[in-house]
């Protein structure tokens, strides 16, 4: 139990650290919300290392902790629903033996985006979020695809040490 | 990468094409409308070619139409966004003066 407790704290502190870092990197600065998704790098590691449930609640975790610290209530409502969307999606398709960790990697990249997109339309008036819908399903299926192959060779790593202990 | 992981591309780009589609879909409009933060101050046909110097609280954005396209020549804003906006015609589309609170809708 204890040693549980410490590598979720860890793994947490990670997908923070990975948010922030990412921050500090703008990768497209024209069209606002591309992102690579470093923070996901780390939920879709612990869905394959450990579950579904420690992926969901470093997911949770990661959002109220940063949204205090470092922006306000309406980023906290962007990532909730983009994380919500993702997390359900990836856990749908990751119960399904016919697709891969990419194929699960890439539903989480692209519904992530769904999420936000769904509360700026809700905010801003869909009429005004209608230009972005299309670079952002397609940013989210790259990101995706990215982080996915990220996992696949972090996973090989990691697996025998974690696994073990 | 496994065969069934295509789907979720395919189906991915499917929904990108059909929101492009919908966007370049989008006819011309008739009307440019114009705002002053929320309140609708002026309605002009898209048809005429007219230039229409708008009066605000914080300064002034020249609009014009021309050419069944409206954009903004001149402004005394900071960032000049709006200035820089491309031409708008299509239903739906917009040129926003955030300094000014100002914008212009294409109905």
């Amino acid at each position: 139990m204890n040693k549980r407790l410490a590598r979720m704290a860890m793994l947490l502190a990670l997908a923070v650290i990975m948010g922030y870092l990412e921050a500090l990197i703008p990768v497209a600065p024209a069209i606002p919300g591309i992102k690579l998704g470093l923070a996901n790098f780390v939920i879709v590691l612990v869905m394959y290392l450990f579950s579904i449930r420690e992926a969901a609640v470093i997911s949770v975790l990661r959002i109220i902790l940063v949204g205090f610290l470092l922006s306000n209530m309406t980023m906290i409502l962007y990532s909730f629903s983009g994380a919500v969307l993702s997390l359900t999606m990836m856990a749908l398709i990751k119960r399904n033996p016919h697709f891969s960790l990419y194929g699960v990697s890439m539903a989480g990249g692209v519904m992530h985006n769904v999420g936000q997109l769904l509360v700026a339309g809700a905010l801003m008036g869909f009429q005004a979020i209608l230009w972005y819908v299309p670079f952002l399903l397609g940013a989210g299926l790259l990101a995706g695809l990215l982080i996915g192959f990220l996992v696949s060779i972090s996973y090989r790593r990691l697996e025998r040490y974690i696994l073990k202990s | 990468m496994k065969k069934a992981d295509g789907i979720i591309i395919a189906v991915t780009l499917l929904v990108a094409v059909f929101f492009l589609a919908m966007i370049w879909g989008r006819g011309n409009g008739q009307t440019v409308v114009l705002f002053d933060d929320e309140t609708e101050i002026g309605r002009y046909p898209l048809a005429i070619d007219r230039t229409i110097r708008v009066e605000l609280e914080d300064g002034y954005n020249t609009v014009v139409i021309s050419e069944g396209t409206v954009s903004v020549s001149e402004a005394d804003c900071a960032n000049q966004v709006c200035v820089h906006t491309p031409a708008a015609r299509r239903v739906g589309d917009t040129v926003v003066c955030l300094p000014h609170r100002f914008y212009i809708v294409i109905k």
